[in-house]
């Protein structure tokens, strides 16, 4: 029953960390004043969105800066995948918190007259909870969006995300770019192969 | 017991969903862009190499789950099923024979596909194909419309909004 109690708190976490809209572009139009709303629909323009739902602005590769954005999909995309992770202690925390019941090679289910160490456990488990929760509410997609809009108005990307980036997500955005350009370009040809057709 | 079942079941989802992610063997990945690069006015070239990919994560698949398996099955313990005045039935532990026997199946048939639809035959039949070669006709049977269909990424466009 506890068990069940702690898991639906962990779903319910969840979902309010993913829910969490932030103000995504305030920030920005507050800086540049008139110039936002045509800003904001430049910024847009041949964005997308990958998997389920993370956004990824236009990049042009012949400019000179190197593809953060894309960086910063891969990187978000990843550790929020890796959240799966903190089921591990969680595991580990209920191991301790709660009574372990065993089966014996007779058959007989047992359950333990104790705990082994409900405080640690506990302390784990909350520990495991904070966690899970500051994880998800830093790696959500209205953040990701936030960030990436900011970058494009010309604001730098903030030291907490910007110190995680490392060679491998760019070597990802630079596989999705160009998945992403044949992908579209042969939906292009499927086009004017039916405009022939017709 | 719930808290076993729950635990057991969120392990073994563990690694479907690290799958559920797009992009997980980088190198082999970038080498079939590559190929996608070279045929990327060909429909037919393509739908050979989204069935290569589909083939080689089954074959990935087949493995994992048979070593899973394999594991389960090593690392389970005998147990007493009856007894009574006199008499005791053990069933013992599955021996490394016994483990062997049953996962070995599974791995090689995963192994197989993974060697038989691998990235260096892929591009071996895509050079022949490309030479004016026709398609082999066991190729030819497997292509079927939902390879010609498959994105090679799915992707939604954002609507942009209208400028005031």
């Amino acid at each position: 029953m506890r068990t069940f109690t702690l898991l639906l708190i962990l779903l319910l976490a969840s979902k309010m960390g993913a829910a969490q809209q932030a103000p995504a572009v305030a920030p920005v139009s507050n800086t540049s004043g008139a110039m936002a709303p045509s800003v904001a629909a430049a910024a847009d323009s041949g964005a997308v969105l990958l998997f389920n739902g993370w956004y990824l602005p236009c990049y042009a590769p012949k400019a000179t800066g190197a593809d953060s954005t894309g960086a910063l999909l891969s990187l978000f995309r990843k550790r929020r995948y890796a959240g799966w992770l903190y089921t591990l202690p969680l595991i580990a925390g209920m191991t301790l918190a709660l009574p372990i019941s065993s089966t014996d090679r007779y058959g007989q289910t047992t359950v333990a007259a104790e705990a082994i160490s409900p405080p640690l456990g506990v302390a784990l488990l909350t520990g495991t909870l904070v966690g899970f929760i500051t994880h998800a509410s830093r790696f959500n997609k209205a953040h990701l969006v936030a960030v990436d809009k900011a970058y494009v108005a010309g604001q730098p990307i903030p030291a907490k995300y910007r110190s995680q980036l490392n060679a491998g997500h760019f070597n990802e955005a630079a596989f999705l770019r160009e998945a992403l350009r044949q992908q579209m370009e042969r939906e292009q040809l499927q086009r004017q192969a039916g405009v022939l057709v017709r | 017991m719930l808290f076993r079942a729950i635990s057991t079941s969120v392990l073994l989802l563990l690694p479907w969903l690290a799958m559920g992610q797009a992009p997980i063997n980088l190198p082999s990945e970038t080498f079939k862009q590559q190929l996608r690069n070279q045929y990327l006015r060909n429909d037919t070239a393509q739908a050979i190499i989204n069935l290569y990919s589909k083939r080689q994560a089954g074959g990935a698949s087949w493995m994992v789950s048979g070593a899973l398996a394999g594991l389960r099955l090593a690392t389970s313990g005998g147990r007493e099923i009856s007894s009574g005045p006199g008499y005791t039935i053990y069933q013992e532990a599955p021996s490394a024979g016994v483990v062997l026997l049953v996962s070995l199946p599974f791995l090689g048939y995963g192994l197989g596909k993974l060697l038989h639809y691998g990235n260096a035959p892929l591009a071996a039949q895509l050079t022949a194909y490309g030479a004016g070669q026709p398609l082999p006709r066991n190729l030819r049977r497997k292509l079927k419309p939902r390879f010609f269909n498959t994105p090679i990424i799915q992707y939604t466009p954002v609507p942009t909004a209208p400028a005031k």
